[in-house]
């Protein structure tokens, strides 16, 4: 089992979501777990995002999950707007801010789980 | 016209095919026809709230809600998800991804029904044209804009007032008695009169 550069992934979350403040970054997570910083095309896009659906299509055949942020939060936990996307149960989903990152999903009581995101959640 | 309807990858688990050809005159057509020659797509579309994910794509452009009674522009449409939450759980930000979402119009009975209601009040004489909100006021708990804090009763859910202004959203007024738990109006809708601006108190009218 070949584990990822899980640093350097953290790193381009964290650069990116530094990078947005205040608004919310979101991108997408290569099945080689590269970060594609994608652009938000909500109109409030400081308590929300919309992944640019052109960016889904474009790497639609090479996406392991998405990633957003909560601008300015000490401790990112997913909300509840965030439970919508996980229908879509093939991909992983991860929010978080700087260096503090969560993975979420959807469980089997269609409620969302969210837990620390570690090593262990992206081997290839 | 004849257009083709494209269907993502993502989609397709629930469409089965890669697209549609279908003779439509608008694009809340092409979703309804959609809904209509794709039994599966269908039954997602309600059942697991697809409809909250997706998006019509004319060319490289997004079709927004109001336009969706528009004539297609060309012969090739994109029916795809997205992903997409934030931070708030408030109201306005349901609103504002709705501004998005056209093809979720026709949504549910319920959502129907609150929609004529909704009409119903837009087309009265006092709400006719009252177009913008401001100075909405909602409580918000601490989970709600990210923080997560032990020491908080799960029971309450409520945080500090957070102060926002919105335009163009919903404004959660109802006919008759209402209690109110988070989302308080303590300020003005932004009444448009025939031949010019005026400006009324909520409080005036609940």
């Amino acid at each position: 089992m070949q584990t990822v550069n899980f640093t350097q992934l953290l790193t381009q979350l964290h650069n990116h979501s530094i990078s947005e403040h205040p608004k919310e970054a979101c991108g997408i997570v290569t099945r080689n777990f590269e970060y594609i910083p994608c652009k938000n095309i909500s109109d409030k896009p400081k308590i929300s995002f919309i992944i640019d659906p052109m960016a889904i299509l474009a790497h639609e055949d090479n996406i392991w999950g998405f990633y957003h942020s909560h601008p300015g939060s000490a401790d990112p936990i997913p909300s509840d707007r965030d439970l919508k996307s996980t229908i879509f149960t093939e991909y992983k989903f991860l929010v978080g801010f700087a260096n503090s990152v969560y993975i979420y999903w959807l469980n089997e009581s269609n409620t969302l789980s969210f837990e620390r995101f570690n090593e262990s959640h992206c081997t290839l | 016209m004849k257009v083709t309807v494209h269907f993502s990858n993502l989609l397709r688990q629930f469409t089965d095919v890669t697209c549609i050809e279908v003779t439509v005159s608008s694009y809340r057509d092409v979703l309804s026809a959609c809904l209509n020659l794709l039994p599966r797509f269908r039954e997602h579309f309600y059942s697991q709230k697809l409809y909250k994910t997706l998006m019509l794509l004319d060319s490289d452009k997004y079709v927004r809600s109001f336009e969706l009674d528009f004539k297609p522009k060309t012969d090739k449409i994109w029916l795809i998800p997205t992903v997409s939450g934030g931070v708030s759980s408030s109201f306005d930000s349901l609103g504002n991804l709705s501004v998005f979402y056209g093809a979720s119009s026709p949504i549910s009975t319920q959502e129907v029904a609150l929609r004529g209601i909704d009409k119903r009040i837009r087309d009265s004489a006092l709400f006719g044209k009252a177009s913008t909100a401001f100075d909405i006021a909602q409580r918000k708990t601490n989970r709600d804009i990210g923080v997560l804090d032990n020491s908080e009763d799960p029971t309450k859910g409520f945080g500090a007032l957070a102060p926002m202004s919105a335009s163009g959203q919903n404004v959660p007024l109802h006919f008759g008695l209402v209690r109110t738990s988070g989302v308080i109006i303590n300020q003005y809708i932004k009444h448009i009169q025939r031949g010019g601006v005026d400006t009324i108190r909520v409080a005036d009218y609940i």
